[in-house]
This record gives structure tokens, C-alpha cells and sequence, in this order.
């Protein structure tokens, strides 16, 4: 099952960012793709074991605690591009007056 | 001594922090003095490691004193300590040249650290996903940077920027997933050790590489993935563009190097021989219609980055040395060739060609330091890109095709910088046309330059000049660095058939200038600057060119 959900945000994500005329929708898309690629992770880790990885006595079978760590970090610098890719975009909607990446290159073009 | 290899990423880090106390003291320039500091002090441990790595050939430290499998390990070989002493000297002089414009405020110099530390750890580290969280601290810092004026056009820059390597770096993600799968470790050398040992799974291994490829090849900036880098070295600061140019786009590419060379990967290496050749032709295309000055010298960046490809691709001792030599030298032109344009547009407020000329008499020295630059970029003798230029034509002997692509674009660079030199002489058909109203106009705007905008000039020339003269010392010290062994025989590059090819070159290039002056040459010009991919195309060309290099690598495993 989660194959086939990791699947379709794949291409969902990659859709998304090529044929969404809204910037925010963009990095809406951009946010699917990462978050199907940290799902991707924690599947991995969850195939490993059953058990969550605190090393006592008697615990066997434990989670691959690695992939889930990796994905923390990824996650935090995901919301910082986010962040950052949001404040861009109010800035170019001062600029510009438009959200549509159409326009705002129909702009340019008129300009030159 | 080795513990002084943590450092190099250290000192930035905290110089940053140090940089943001000047919000409070306004008045103390803590930022400048922290920058300058950090630079120097970078530059001082770098000079006292050069002994220990002769002798060691490999400095190793665990972070935290875990050891391989593992931690995370730094590692200190020949590659790297070439390239942090060429990232450290540029950074260097594009901060004196920040702080001779006197128009950046604390936050400029935190994140211009950061960007430093960023690029310090790409280079240093041995753990794939330490990798990748450097790659994100350094591209973080330079979309910042390069919006850091906040027109209209820079923002837009950095936003297609930010989505194209964001995409990008989701395939990396993909490759480190994938390796980890294979493997369960994440150490770079481990892993290549295990999968050389074993040759298990080799598809999922090239797709692996092949993701790693595009992910890094984003920042490396070759065709296909080129399209955010004009516009983003175009409008970004002129210090930030001289670093972007002169020394982020290497060091992603040097990444590229590591992996390839780690994994012993020949075949996707031979690919990187067609793409540089194809890169350095196209861009070059593209370089000569720009009316935009700052515009034109980044896509010499990506055609130089083609230069550096191909003969990377050629996979000779021979041809590694002229890439990195190469590679440094074009560090050093291209980011003397930004700062003294940097100065021009300064002082004139005015980065069209057309619109300038007359400019050598008005500022000679920026005409000086910009005429070294270009003679260097267009391989003339006795600058350095003439020998490295005449390395990579001889290492690409045996591939005749590419050979005349990188002729044409050498041709093409000729040409381009004749156009672009033009602001500095008198032109007078320019002159009738314009009238005197603008004459005297652009002469009220003209500032004053500052004397420290000038230092980094002559300092960037003279390197230029340096690294030009005495090409068989400078050819064996980097062979012995990067690989390790001496060369055996290094080419004469003085010789009378590469000087009669770079006249042949010299000559080429200026009947294509007269060509494109003519009327049709013109209409052609408009015609090329007018096919300009949108950021929708560019996002789907990354992922065209992933799958395309799938396709290839495929190709090559049935042995079709």
C-alpha cells in the first residue's frame, strides 16, 4: 500500500511544481514531493524492526533509528525553504501584482 | 594538527554569530572586522595544514572522535585543500570589495559567512547526508544573498532559483535513500568500498549516482540544468556574483569530482565529456546576443563550466590536471572579470553595452584589470587561460567532435568579449546616434570609485598574470596534488602550433564580431535573446534531463 501512496506523491509532487500556474501552489507541490521522499525514509526504517529502538534489556527486533533521525533534519530545512519561499513570493507580489508565473514573465517580456 | 580541519567550518559559523552583534554596537563595524578575521584566520590554518597533508596525503577527522562506519568523518585530501585555498582567496577579496562599497549592512556579511562555512563543509565532508545539509546551509545563505537588493528582477531570480534546486535536491535525497537501502551506512568511502567489493545491485546503484548527478549538477549549472543561473548571477550583488561564479558553481562541481572518482563510475564519467562540450558550445551561443553586461559574463560561467566538463569527462591524468588547473584559473578571471564590471556599473548606473562606451579614458585602471580578465578568459598568451585552454584542447585530442565544439566556443568567447569591451572604447557611430545629451549626463552620474574597490582588482590580476607564466610548474603541482602522482611528461603549451591556433582563434572571433554588427547579425542576435525557457520549461528540463540520463546510463549498461 504505501508503495503505491509513495508513488503517486512522487509524481503529484513533480506535476505540481512543472504545471501549477500559482507560485504558492508551487511550493505547495514542492512540499508534497519532500514529504513523499520522508515518508520514503520512515517506510525504510519501519521494515527494519517492530519495536521502538530504546535499548533496554530484553528489547530485540528494534526500528532502524537512523533513517527517522535523517528525516528531522530534512523536515526542519524543508520548513525553512518553505519559509523562505513564501516571503520571496510576498515580496514578488509587491513587485509585480500577480501570483501567475505566466504573467509575471509576460511582464518582463513587455518590459524589454 | 589535524583537529585544525574542524576549524576551517568553525570559524566562519561563529564569525557569523559575532557578525550579528553589530545591531547593537552599530557603530563598532564588528560584521567587517569578524568577516576579515575569520577569512585571514581560515587562510593562516589552511597554510600550517600544507605540510601535515604532504606528508599524510589524507588528513582524517572524526567528528566527535566516531570512527567510519559510523560518525561523520571530515576529510582533508589534495582536492580539497586546492579548493578551499582558491574559495578562501576569492571570498577574501570580494569582501574587500563589499566593504569598499560601503553599501551593505551587518546582516550582508552574516550571511556571506554562512555561504562560507556552507561551502567549507561541501568541500570537507565524507558522509553523504552531511553532504546534503551543507548543501542546503550554502544554497539557503546564496538565495538570501542574491535577493539581498531587493529589485524586482533579483527576487524573482532567487525564487526560480530556490524551486529548481529544491527539486534538485530532492533527488539527492532520493540517491541517499537509495544507497542507504543498499548499504545501511552513509559514509561516502564505505560505501564506494562496499559496492567495488561486492558489485551488488548495480541498476539501483547507477540510478543512485545518476540522482546524485542531477541533484548536485543544479548547482554545477551544465545544460540541461543551467537555466536559473543567468538571471541569478545577473542580479545579484557584485561581490555575491563573483563568489557565486568564481567559486560555488566549482564547488558543487568538485562534489560531482569526488563521488565519480570515489566510485570509480568511468562510464558516467565518459557522459560528463558530451555534456561539458555541448554546455561550453550552446552557452556560448547565448553569451554573445546579451545586451546585458553582467548578463553576459554568467553564461560564460556555464560555457567555462563546459570547458572544465569535458575535460574532467576525458578521464586522463593529464586531462584531470588542465580541468582543475582550469577550474582555478577560471575562479580567478571570472570573478576579476564580474568585480571590475561591478565597478562600472557602480559608477555609471548603467549595465546595458549599447548605452556605454568611452569608458577606458574615464577609469583606466577598472580598463586595465578588465582587459587582463578578458585576454585571460579568451586564451591569449602569456595569461593563464591560454595555457589551461591549451591543456584541455590537448588532453581532448582523441575526440575529435568535442575538440571542435570547444574550438568553436573558444571562437565564440572571442567574440563575446570584443562586444563586451566595446563600453571601454570610443565608439562613434555610438556617439552620433546618441546625441550629447547623454554624454554629458552619464558624465554627472558618474561616482567616485573607492579605494578598496580597486585592491581586490589588482590583486586578482596579478594572480592572473602569476598563474600564467611558468605553466610546467604550476601543471606538476597540480597533478601531484589531485592525484597523487607526478605526470610523466607534461606537455609544452608554448610550442609554435598552439600560438599560430590561438592567433587562428584570435582571428576567427573578430570576423564573427563584425558578422553579428551587420544588420542580419543583429536581427539573429534578438532572435536568440528572445528563447528564453520560462521557470515551468526549466523545471521540467531537470526532470527531463533526469530521466534522459537514465535512458543513457541504461544505454550503456546493455552495451548498445
Amino acid at each position: 500500500m504505501a508503495d503505491y501512496l509513495i508513488i503517486i506523491l512522487f509524481i503529484l509532487g513533480i506535476w505540481g511544481m512543472i504545471k501549477k500556474d500559482n507560485l504558492i501552489k508551487k511550493v505547495i507541490a514542492l512540499n508534497i514531493f519532500n514529504s513523499c521522499i520522508v515518508i520514503l525514509f520512515i517506510y525504510l526504517g519501519s521494515r527494519t524492526g517492530s519495536t521502538a529502538p530504546i535499548m533496554e534489556k530484553g528489547i530485540k527486533d528494534v526500528v532502524d533509528p537512523l533513517p527517522q533521525a535523517l528525516m528531522l533534519t530534512a523536515i526542519v530545512i524543508g520548513i525553512c525553504l518553505t519559509a523562505l519561499a513564501l516571503s520571496l513570493i510576498l515580496k514578488i507580489y509587491q513587485h509585480y501584482e500577480t501570483l501567475s508565473i505566466h504573467r509575471i514573465e509576460e511582464k518582463i517580456k513587455q518590459k524589454q | 594538527m589535524n583537529n585544525l580541519v574542524i576549524f576551517l567550518i568553525l570559524i566562519p559559523l561563529v564569525a557569523s554569530s559575532f557578525s550579528l552583534l553589530n545591531r547593537y554596537f552599530p557603530r563598532l563595524r564588528i560584521a567587517e572586522a569578524a568577516s576579515f578575521g575569520a577569512l585571514i584566520l581560515c587562510l593562516i590554518f589552511l597554510g600550517l595544514l600544507f605540510q601535515p597533508l604532504l606528508k599524510q596525503k589524507v588528513i582524517n577527522y572524526p567528528v566527535g572522535g566516531w570512527q567510519e562506519p559510523l560518525g561523520i568523518n571530515l576529510y582533508m585530501d589534495g582536492l580539497a585543500w586546492g579548493s578551499s585555498l582558491m574559495g578562501m582567496t576569492i571570498a577574501l577579496l570580494a569582501l574587500i570589495f563589499a566593504w569598499g562599497e560601503k553599501k551593505y549592512r551587518y546582516n550582508f556579511y552574516f550571511f556571506f559567512l554562512i555561504l562560507i562555512a556552507g561551502m567549507e563543509g561541501v568541500i570537507l565532508t565524507g558522509d553523504l547526508f552531511n553532504m546534503f545539509v551543507f548543501f542546503e546551509i550554502l544554497s539557503i545563505a546564496s538565495y538570501i544573498l542574491i535577493a539581498y537588493s531587493r529589485e524586482r528582477k533579483s527576487i524573482l531570480a532567487s525564487f526560480n532559483y530556490l524551486l529548481i534546486s529544491s527539486l534538485g535536491m530532492g533527488f539527492f535525497l532520493l540517491a541517499i535513500f537509495l544507497l542507504y537501502q543498499q548499504t545501511g551506512i552513509l559514509s561516502l568511502r564505505e560505501i564506494a568500498y562496499l559496492q567495488l567489493q561486492t558489485k551488488g545491485n548495480l541498476p539501483v546503484f547507477n540510478l543512485a549516482i545518476i540522482s546524485l548527478i542531477v541533484g548536485i549538477g543544479v548547482k554545477a549549472a551544465f545544460i540541461p540544468l543551467h537555466t536559473w543561473l543567468p538571471d541569478a548571477h545577473a542580479f545579484a550583488p557584485h561581490p555575491v556574483s563573483a563568489i557565486l561564479s568564481g567559486v560555488m558553481i566549482k564547488v558543487s562541481f568538485l562534489s560531482i569530482w569526488r563521488i565519480l572518482r570515489l566510485f570509480q563510475a568511468i562510464k558516467t564519467q565518459q557522459i560528463f565529456l558530451w555534456i561539458g562540450a555541448i554546455t561550453a558550445f550552446m552557452a556560448v551561443i547565448w553569451a554573445i546576443a546579451q545586451d546585458d553586461s553582467k548578463k553576459l559574463l554568467a553564461y560564460h560561467s556555464i560555457s567555462q563550466m563546459g570547458f572544465i566538463i569535458a575535460s574532467f569527462g576525458v578521464a586522463t591524468s593529464l586531462s584531470l590536471a588542465a580541468s582543475f588547473y582550469h577550474l582555478l584559473n577560471h575562479s580567478l578571471f571570472k570573478s576579476l572579470l564580474f568585480l571590475s564590471i561591478g565597478c562600472v556599473i557602480c559608477s555609471m548606473e548603467e549595465r546595458d553595452i549599447q548605452k556605454l562606451s568611452g569608458l577606458g579614458r574615464k577609469m583606466p585602471f577598472v580598463f586595465l584589470a578588465f582587459m587582463v580578465g578578458a585576454l585571460s578568459i579568451c586564451g591569449i598568451p602569456p595569461f593563464n587561460g591560454y595555457v589551461s585552454k591549451n591543456l584541455i584542447s590537448l588532453s581532448l585530442k582523441e575526440h575529435p567532435l568535442a575538440y571542435y565544439l570547444i574550438f568553436l566556443a573558444s571562437i565564440g568567447t572571442v567574440a563575446s568579449f570584443t562586444k563586451l569591451s566595446q563600453i571601454f572604447r570610443k565608439d562613434r557611430a555610438k556617439r552620433k546616434n546618441q546625441g550629447k545629451e547623454e554624454a554629458s549626463a552619464s558624465r554627472l552620474h558618474q561616482k567616485k570609485l573607492s579605494r578598496g574597490m580597486l585592491i581586490p582588482l589588482g590583486i586578482l590580476s596579478i594572480l592572473c598574470i602569476l598563474t600564467g607564466i611558468l605553466p610546467h610548474l604550476w601543471t606538476a603541482a597540480i597533478s601531484k596534488l589531485i592525484t597523487g602522482e607526478e605526470l610523466r611528461l607534461i606537455p609544452v603549451v608554448y610550442s609554435l602550433s598552439s600560438l599560430t591556433n590561438s592567433v587562428f582563434i584570435l582571428g576567427l572571433g573578430f570576423a564573427l564580431y563584425l558578422g553579428i554588427r551587420s544588420s542580419l547579425g543583429q536581427r539573429i542576435l534578438k532572435y536568440i535573446r528572445g528563447l528564453k525557457l520560462g521557470l515551468n520549461n526549466s523545471l521540467f528540463l531537470l526532470v527531463g534531463g533526469f530521466l534522459f540520463l537514465i535512458f543513457l546510463g541504461w544505454i550503456m549498461e546493455k552495451g548498445l
